[in-house]
């Protein structure tokens, strides 16, 4: 059965991709944002987790704006889909600055622009991380790890669309620890998204006022390899244009006292995306079970 | 005690310095420090020298753990990812010795 689900998810995705490759990216976009809608509507328990989490955060005033930012954060992420699969036809090699307002602090510059220079890079479910880090691969090698799909046959198919010849994509489940280290050592940017849920083996970490289970392994990868860890997002301003901010490079000495030097670099991590995520609430994946 | 060959008074040679001994008090601070940061119900006192790291119950986290507890510990300078391609806790130990400053 899981088999057939599997063909017919998969058939669909040839679809959507046969779809999207032949319309104008303004056309796909339009299309994603009614898809977001449908998805807000039918999705009763995803619908139910982001405005309870939009609660919680604070952001909102009242129930009207809860909901509507519940909706448009939907809606952002069908969007978010289909600009990232379009990124090809948009942005290659040679215009990969244009259309997007790149602020990036001339520290961190000076690392992107060392090729001997590793980089941890963490950003969060906000705005479009998956275009992000292609563009930044333009820049300087990446290695993003990223959570491999249920279903093999999308994963796959996704995977060979996302492949990109200075963007490697290493499966959270497979992330030898080894290889991380390397591809710091290397000189290229590790990116990360540390604001998904990290059940027991995470720490504890006000985010919005709540405490959150917050994986620890930016933390440990700065810690250890001593590589500058850098806070950055890709907000979106319209159809395929963006903004990359990439903040300084934060460095923290390791003291000796390991889980007080862990809890000082999560921290900032988690204020700095809180503050991203107040800039534009309804470009963040609230449909995410951040507290449980 | 006099020389037996010659009469004259004996003088103490010092020890030469024992690898083996810096090697075991080397592997007794691994053990506390792996008690440390790797798995609660894990008896350390069994952790030899042929023990695989592998095997000792770490994941990718708790190794990071006990990499950052090593470099503090040891306040020695290496990469992390040498520390990361080792496959027993003996040749753990003999690149921590390599890396000791000489006394």
């Amino acid at each position: 059965m899981k088999v057939i689900l599997h063909r017919i998810e998969y058939a669909l995705l040839r679809l959507g991709l046969w779809w999207i490759d032949g319309v104008s990216a303004q056309r796909a976009a339009r299309m994603a944002a009614v898809c977001g809608s449908i998805w807000y509507r039918l999705d009763a328990s995803r619908r139910r987790t982001a405005q309870a989490n939009i609660r919680r955060s604070g952001l909102c005033s009242d129930e009207a704006a809860v909901r509507e930012t519940a909706r448009r954060s939907f809606r952002h992420f069908g969007i978010l889909a289909v600009e990232s699969l379009k990124a090809d036809t948009v942005f290659n090699e040679t215009n990969w600055r244009d259309g997007v307002d790149w602020d990036i602090d001339p520290a961190t510059q000076q690392l992107l622009d060392d090729p001997a220079a590793g980089l941890i890079l963490v950003s969060g479910h906000f705005g479009n991380w998956e275009l992000a880090a292609r563009l930044l691969a333009y820049a300087k090698p990446v290695v993003a790890v990223a959570r491999r799909m249920n279903n093999p046959l999308t994963d796959r198919a996704l995977a060979a669309r996302r492949d990109h010849q200075r963007l490697t994509l290493t499966p959270k489940r497979d992330a030898n620890l080894a290889r991380l280290l390397q591809v710091v050592k290397q000189g290229r940017i590790l990116a990360l998204l540390a604001d998904q849920h990290a059940r027991a083996g995470g720490m504890m970490i006000d985010f919005f006022g709540s405490p959150a289970s917050t994986y620890t392994s930016p933390a440990m990868l700065h810690l250890v390899t001593g590589a500058p860890i850098c806070f950055g997002y890709c907000l979106r301003l319209g159809p395929m244009r963006y903004a990359i901010r990439l903040d300084p490079p934060f460095v923290h000495r390791p003291t000796g006292r390991r889980e007080v030097d862990k809890r000082i670099i999560l921290e900032y991590l988690n204020t700095r995306l809180e503050s991203a995520i107040r800039l534009a609430p309804d470009q963040y994946l609230w449909a995410h079970r951040r507290w449980r | 005690m006099p020389c037996w060959s010659c009469g004259t008074p004996s003088i103490p040679i010092p020890k030469e310095p024992d690898m083996s001994d810096d090697r075991n008090v080397i592997m007794t601070r691994l053990r506390d420090l792996m008690r440390r940061s790797g798995p609660m119900d894990f008896d350390w006192d069994t952790v030899q020298a042929n023990s695989p790291i592998a095997a000792l119950g770490f994941d990718s986290l708790t190794i990071m753990d006990l990499i950052y507890d090593i470099q503090q510990e040891f306040g020695v300078e290496f990469e992390a990812v040498d520390l990361a391609g080792l496959e027993t806790a003996g040749a753990l130990a003999d690149f921590l010795l390599e890396r000791q400053p000489a006394s």
